[in-house]
């Protein structure tokens, strides 16, 4: 055997075993985009911002509460239901960020998931026994859940806060649910203080590195979030009939559009990597895909303003109430999703080829 | 010129080559088939979805519930048997079915890799690979010195086949004027280490690797072919298919590859790697003491075929569908890379880069009943519906699969059936290709996909592509 030989073996050996490792190499950020730079931006400017300032409109929540159940009247009633809204506002701001902690203890159905079951939520009060971390409580919590606590025990708000006066429980029951939401918040706010060292630091391009995930948190989120919970399932899209009790804020009645505005808004923001509350422009989605993309005739970030603008346009012209707008002109209603749709395609066509993504939980040989 | 055919046919060479090979091959195998275990895959692909892609004409072969992992093991263990050429005819069969049944099961998995695997299981079941080191040769107390040339110089045929075909693909203006889709997939992997924001930002360095990668697929046989350019060629070999390992999720594709090529070699040097495996064994063998090997085997110059004229037959069949096959794609009119007809089981390999999304809506003409978009996450895995997105064979079986499903269903509970017989399934599917062209419509959105029948036929409801690809 010939030195020429050992050599030859040698080397396809160690082709074999070099090779089937896929660990997540050395992040590096010299190249011509930095994208530990837009990570930055979307942690320190956007991500965290936001949740500290839905943080506190929870605090602002809950403090309402307490008034409210202490001395219940229309008036507290009403400025409850304010303070609610803001929040609600708020969250549309953060629900994308299915990252961390967040995504292991699925906080956002631990805040949002709507319907909200009302038997549920009735059995819970008239039982005094519930657990609302626990999932079997999934559609009996969160914003929808004080949305009925507040809007939906009866038609007029006397009836309501007569309720409350003749009932602790409800009271229990609406304090319960603040506190809970108050409670995972925290975690929240305290997991992203460590967590976003990781966050920027992971600046790779695998299935597991933080520009990947957060886009397909972001897409994902523009998808089901807001394309087929605010638009799609109450108008019918998927189903043979439209489903308007399927609205977000379905007992308050005249905000679902205000809520889907923002959380319109709060894409769009990340998008442009804008931060929270200022107008300062920093690294983000669409600096990026300028960077990546390749075509000289149409750019995609222009494509990208263009939609959200139609979609915005489309959005303003219906109803306050959703309900409304889906009983009286559902037409319109699946017009708006139409404009919506055509942005997922972009978001998941085009935006997910030029960034060469490595999506989420598929993993498989390509050739 | 005749004789000189029955000449060369007639021609023989050391066993060791095909005996090395297979050797190998059953090696590469059985370890390809547990990592495609060990990884989850028989449950993610093959158990858990309740829906699967089959191949028109095979839409018998499916996935067999639990007892898919029994495939598995009867695949595992027969590549076995080939490696150390026990039974080895009858393991060949054995593999060569049970591996074929597995690709069979749903093209949404279908790698070229998985189909070179097949065919080649497929031609080795008529070469004599157990004429030496093999198990087979104790039992039979014999092994042959020598085995017709024709018998190594096919399975070298096959491999050539292979790359020069993969080149031939690459001749398009996508390929070397657009440098796409290399570009795409070097641009992003800034991560990779040294390279990854140095070269892979760079604009001439997408176009290098494009042209040198066709350059390679159409050298690499002849560079392996010639004793001088032997060693030159295999380290490149070795090279090329690391780079794409460390570029691309490509599984197992490049070792089988630098594998295959050692059978370039001469005899001489299988032989004297054949001898170090013996020794080797038989040092393990002495440690342990787990056979006799006080047996006596006949050393027989050289192995005849029994049907020799069958078997030539056969194998020159092979090879005349296996360089007619891939160009079959002329039959259909419009762009290959687009509608993909007669894209599969042609060397494309690493070719397109394509993102689809595809919406379903489900009509009933005669109540007015619709969905105007079935949610596919409901029916198929995240993997199924990326590859079903821009592949028009599998937008159609997954239509009539709606559309079945949804026929005489009442899908709200109110007692009524909101589908009748003249249900209808349209498409709404825009597909990207390559990056640098705009997203466009793949297939007609006004077609009723379920009254549309799968076939050889030129599929007319897929709409043409904006563009000209020029080239192969």
């Amino acid at each position: 055997m010939s030195i020429r030989n050992i050599f030859i073996l040698l080397l396809i050996t160690f082709s074999f075993y070099s090779c089937d490792d896929n660990s997540d190499p050395a992040p590096s950020n010299g190249d011509g985009f930095n994208r530990s730079a837009l990570l930055e931006n979307l942690s320190n400017n956007i991500i965290i911002p936001a949740y500290e300032e839905f943080y506190n409109s929870l605090i602002l929540l809950e403090e309402s509460a307490n008034l409210f159940v202490n001395n219940p009247d229309v008036t507290n009633l009403e400025s409850l239901s304010d303070v609610w809204l803001d929040s609600y506002k708020l969250w549309q701001h953060v629900e994308m960020f299915d990252i961390g902690l967040a995504e292991v203890i699925n906080y956002k159905g631990k805040m949002n998931i709507y319907p909200t079951d009302i038997d549920l939520i009735n059995n819970n009060i008239l039982n005094g026994n519930y657990d609302l971390n626990n999932n079997n409580n999934f559609d009996a919590r969160g914003f929808p859940a004080i949305d009925f606590m507040l809007h939906g025990l009866s038609e007029n708000n006397e009836t309501i806060v007569s309720i409350y006066i003749n009932d602790y429980a409800y009271s229990d029951y609406l304090l319960s649910l603040i506190n809970s939401m108050v409670y995972n918040t925290n975690l929240m706010i305290e997991d992203w203080s460590d967590y976003k060292i990781d966050f920027v630091n992971s600046s790779g391009n695998t299935a597991t590195s933080s520009v990947n995930k957060i886009t397909n948190d972001f897409i994902f989120y523009f998808e089901k979030g807001f394309r087929a919970n605010k638009f799609g399932i109450p108008a019918g899209v998927f189903s043979i009939d439209p489903l308007p009790q399927n609205v977000e804020a379905f007992y308050k009645k005249n905000v679902s559009k205000e809520l889907a505005q923002e959380s319109l808004l709060a894409c769009k923001s990340f998008f442009w990597g804008k931060h929270f509350n200022s107008d300062i422009y920093g690294p983000s989605l669409a600096t990026y895909l300028d960077y990546l993309h390749t075509s000289s005739e149409n750019n995609l970030t222009d494509i990208i303003t263009e939609q959200f603008t139609e979609a915005e346009n489309k959005i303003n012209q219906l109803d306050n109430n959703f309900v409304f707008q889906i009983e009286n002109n559902n037409n319109q209603m699946l017009v708006t999703y139409d404009a919506i749709q055509a942005m997922v395609v972009t978001f998941k066509v085009d935006v997910l080829q030029v960034l060469a993504i490595s999506v989420d939980y598929v993993d498989a040989d390509g050739d | 010129m005749l004789n000189k055919v029955k000449l060369y046919f007639h021609q023989n060479t050391d066993s060791s080559s095909l005996s090395l090979f297979r050797f190998f091959f059953g090696f590469l195998m059985f370890f390809s088939i547990i990592r495609f275990v060990g990884k989850g895959w028989v449950e993610d692909f093959y158990i858990n979805p309740n829906f699967h892609f089959s191949y028109y004409g095979f839409e018998w072969v499916t996935p067999l519930g639990d007892y898919t992992y029994l495939l598995f093991f009867i695949c595992a263990i027969s590549s076995l048997f080939v490696c150390v050429g026990f039974k080895y005819r009858f393991s060949i069969i054995v593999f060569f079915l049970s591996f074929t049944y597995i690709e069979l099961m749903d093209k949404t998995y279908y790698l070229n890799h998985y189909y070179f695997v097949s065919i080649l299981s497929f031609l080795l079941i008529f070469l004599p690979a157990n004429s030496s080191f093999s198990i087979d040769n104790i039992l039979s107390k014999k092994k042959y010195k020598t085995v017709p040339k024709w018998t190594v110089d096919c399975i070298k045929l096959l491999v050539s086949i292979i790359y020069i075909y993969a080149a031939i693909a690459k001749m398009n203006s996508d390929w070397l004027l657009h440098a796409q889709p290399l570009q795409t997939w070097i641009q992003t992997k800034h991560d990779f280490p040294i390279f990854g924001d140095t070269f892979f930002q760079q604009k001439w360095f997408y176009y290098f690797m494009s042209w040198a990668g066709l350059l390679y697929d159409l050298t690499i046989p002849f560079l392996l072919l010639y004793n001088k350019t032997r060693i030159f060629g295999f380290l490149l070999v070795i090279l090329f298919h690391l780079l794409t390992v460390a570029l691309f999720p490509i599984g197992m594709f490049p070792y089988i590859m630098i594998f295959c090529a050692i059978i370039f070699f001469s005899s001489q040097f299988h032989n004297r790697v054949i001898n170090m495996l013996k020794l080797l064994v038989l040092r393990i063998n002495k440690k342990i003491k787990f056979v006799n090997t006080n047996f006596k085997i006949m050393t027989l110059d050289k192995f005849e075929y029994s049907y020799r004229r069958l078997v030539i037959s056969i194998v020159f069949l092979f090879f005349v569908v296996q360089i007619l096959f891939p160009f079959r794609y002329l039959l259909y009119p419009g762009e290959l890379f687009w509608h993909e007809q007669g894209y599969r089981f042609s060397w494309r390999v690493m070719l397109v880069e394509k993102i689809g999304l595809a919406s379903f809506k489900i009509k009933d003409p005669d109540n007015g009943n619709e969905i105007r978009e079935v949610v596919n996450s409901d029916f198929l895995t995240y993997y199924q519906e990326k590859q079903m997105s821009f592949q028009p064979d599998m937008i159609l079986q997954y239509a009539h699969y709606l559309g079945d499903f949804y026929k005489n269903k009442d899908v709200d509970f109110d007692g009524i059936i909101d589908f009748g017989e003249n249900i209808q399934v349209f498409v709404d599917c825009k597909v990207k290709l390559n990056g640098f062209r705009e997203t466009q419509r793949l297939i007609d959105p006004n077609i009723n996909l379920y009254t549309q029948k799968e076939s050889f036929k030129n599929k007319t409801w897929i709409l043409p592509l904006n563009d000209e690809i020029k080239g192969f």
